[in-house]
């Protein structure tokens, strides 16, 4: 069973959101389109077809707010839209007989199986750079940071359950969750510098 | 980084007084973000850093730019279903 709706963080966005409030909406979209993304990405392969049906994922939620009823929490229900989009637009890519077309139509671009994208090498090698400078400061942390971050980030625990896993208060965790950010953050920044403002 | 923006990114209260949930500053956190260069970037680090963590494709920062450009578009519709067929 979800947890109620009375604990769920965004539900002041949401009820903004659900009196026509498109800055309330913009936020949770800020909040949660790397999660939607990411359940997308365990359907679909190629980035391009993940980051259109995220796009639509949130336009279908933002189409049908009045419809939350909020029987879930709001990032369960936009999971469920999210996934529900994805395996849609498989079924679709299935039911499709291939054809060639000198002039494919826009709309169909993103969902011809041939046309999956190939990662940008530069970005990959940048990723993985990323991947080892932040594996190396999580190193380097104070266990207690470490600890905490790890319960957050891999163990998708609420500062609520890591207080009662590590037997301290809410806000020591909160505490320990930024600084453990803070200090991975300082080894990042001069990676990152030369790619700042840049989209990658 | 603040304590505030990182409690953020985790969709948890910030410690602050007030709300049911203890939190009420999310819109003026993101008036703050809007406004401030620094903050965005801190954001996007913080989520970085997750996603580096648990190994996933790292998305640009431009992401949900286009997203909110998208759904700019588009009004509310009482009558949609969201899980209907028809997108």
């Amino acid at each position: 069973m979800d947890a109620p709706v009375s604990t769920d963080p965004d539900l002041e966005l949401l009820r903004a959101a659900q009196s026509g409030d498109r800055h309330a909406f913009n936020i949770l979209v800020v909040r949660h389109q790397r999660r939607v993304a990411w359940a997308i990405a365990g359907i679909v392969k190629s980035p391009q077809e993940v980051e259109d049906l995220t796009q639509e994922t949130f336009i279908k939620a933002w189409r049908g707010i009045l419809s939350f009823r909020g029987d879930s929490r709001f990032s369960t229900w936009l999971h469920r839209i999210a996934v529900n989009t994805a395996k849609n637009h498989l079924v679709s890519l299935r039911s499709r007989i291939p054809q060639y077309s000198p002039r494919p139509d826009s709309e169909d671009d993103a969902a011809q199986p041939e046309a999956v994208e190939t990662e940008d090498p530069e970005r990959l090698m940048v990723g993985r750079q990323i991947a080892e400078t932040v594996a190396r400061a999580m190193r380097e942390l104070p266990d207690m940071e470490r600890s905490a971050i790890e319960m957050r980030e891999l163990e998708g625990k609420s500062y609520d359950e890591i207080a009662l896993a590590l037997d301290c208060p809410v806000g020591t965790v909160r505490s320990r969750i930024f600084r453990a950010r803070e200090r991975i953050a300082a080894a990042l920044r001069p990676q990152l510098e030369p790619y700042r403002g840049r989209r990658w | 980084m603040n304590e505030k923006l990182s409690a953020w990114v985790d969709g948890e209260p910030c410690g602050e007084e007030g709300g049911e949930l203890g939190c009420t500053c999310g819109l003026s956190l993101y008036d703050a973000m809007r406004a401030d260069a620094e903050a965005r970037n801190d954001w996007f680090l913080a989520h970085l850093i997750g996603d580096a963590l648990r190994g996933r494709p790292v998305l640009d920062d431009g992401f949900s730019v286009r997203i909110i450009s998208r759904v700019d578009v588009v009004e509310i519709d009482p009558a949609y279903d969201p899980f209907g067929d028809e997108g």
